[in-house]
């Protein structure tokens, strides 16, 4: 009996090292993070390098891409020309992660499926509809995945 | 029923309401119901004042007298900014687009950007900024020989925000008779179909 019970603890004693092992490399690898590839494509999306399809509410024709640009409007990253931000949000993870309120309703933040939504619907985490200036976008899941981890990437 | 004069539905309620209380006549309450100063008819016209401006092609001229006799859409624009004066731009070339037996023929219709900067806009500027859109002959660049504080003060009598000191800004586009008389003001960033088919209307008018 005292064998068996040896062993037992022995087997959930290995089990439980490789499980520590195992989260201890995924925390050092970072797999929780957005791929880099991701962090890239987004970057290129909110820069201009890919283009962005989108209508300004109210209209029948898409804009060209050209002037849809996200960092026409938005401020840059650093080190990177951009809008001001007294023209549009600063959409850096600060203000997106921000629990903010709005016309003095509930606060809340932005996550990612809120912010596709936004980018597709106008309409903001908190039921708000954004301003005309801002466009509504065809964007597939992909990216809007993509621009999400690139703004929401630590600075 | 004139497109200058039409109430809003705002001041149709408010009439209605006088048929039940003492009110000093529908007239006036359109009026004074129409001043709020949205999107929507201009009651009563307002005439453009004289301002002297520099055109793309570095005439000068005044841009009240280069209003009369034409539908004019008029915009504003900073020919550097790169966030909603492209997309204003834009606009403008949709509309010209759908104007373009009429912009083309008896002169009746024009559409002009008006420089928010006149500091840092040139008339060169303004001639790169328009071909970018393809501008035709019909579509003028015009800036203000005035310092911006006046131009502020301008939009301000004409009741358009302005933004903040630094970022000042409008993305409406206004409507002016042949009269030089602003008559409509579209909601920022306009459907170019809508504004073409009220020039089309306004120019019906006798």
């Amino acid at each position: 009996m005292k064998k068996f019970f040896g062993s037992f603890f022995q087997k959930r004693t290995a089990s439980f090292s490789l499980a520590l092992l195992l989260l201890a490399t995924l925390i050092c690898t970072g797999t929780g993070a957005p791929a880099e590839d991701q962090v890239s494509a987004g970057n290129k999306l909110y820069n201009g390098g890919a283009k962005l399809v989108g209508v300004i509410a109210g209209q029948a024709e898409p804009m060209p891409a050209s002037v849809l640009v996200c960092v026409n409007c938005h401020v840059g990253r650093p080190g990177q020309a951009g809008g001001d931000a007294r023209a549009a949000p600063d959409l850096r993870r600060g203000w997106l992660r921000k629990r903010l309120s709005r016309r003095n309703g509930p606060a809340g933040r932005y996550t990612e499926a809120g912010f596709c939504r936004a980018l597709r619907t106008g309409i903001d985490p908190l039921y708000v509809m954004l301003p005309v200036q801002m466009p509504r976008f065809t964007i597939s899941g992909d990216d809007c995945a993509a621009l999400w981890a690139y703004l929401d990437a630590p600075a | 029923m004139t497109i200058a004069n039409q109430p809003t539905r705002r001041a149709v309620l408010a009439g209605g309401f006088c048929l039940t209380r003492p009110c000093s006549g529908l007239a006036n309450v359109t009026a004074r119901v129409s001043g709020h100063r949205g999107p929507g008819p201009i009651v009563p016209p307002v005439p453009v004042p004289p301002l002297d401006v520099v055109l793309d092609g570095g005439c000068a001229t005044d841009l009240a007298a280069m209003m009369r006799g034409r539908i004019t859409a008029l915009q504003f624009v900073l020919t550097g900014c790169g966030s909603f004066c492209p997309i204003l731009g834009t606009i403008f070339a949709r509309i010209q687009d759908q104007m373009q037996d009429q912009v083309g023929g008896a002169d009746v219709f024009q559409l002009v950007s008006l420089s928010l900067d006149p500091v840092g806009d040139t008339p060169r500027a303004f001639t790169t900024w328009l071909a970018k859109f393809g501008a035709g002959r019909h579509w003028r660049g015009a800036i203000p020989q005035t310092g911006p504080a006046d131009i502020v003060a301008l939009l301000q009598a004409w009741g358009l925000s302005t933004g903040t000191s630094s970022v000042f800004h409008t993305e409406t586009v206004l409507l002016v008779d042949r009269a030089g008389r602003l008559v409509y003001r579209f909601a920022d960033l306009p459907d170019p179909a809508s504004v073409a088919v009220m020039m089309r209307r306004l120019a019906s008018r006798p």
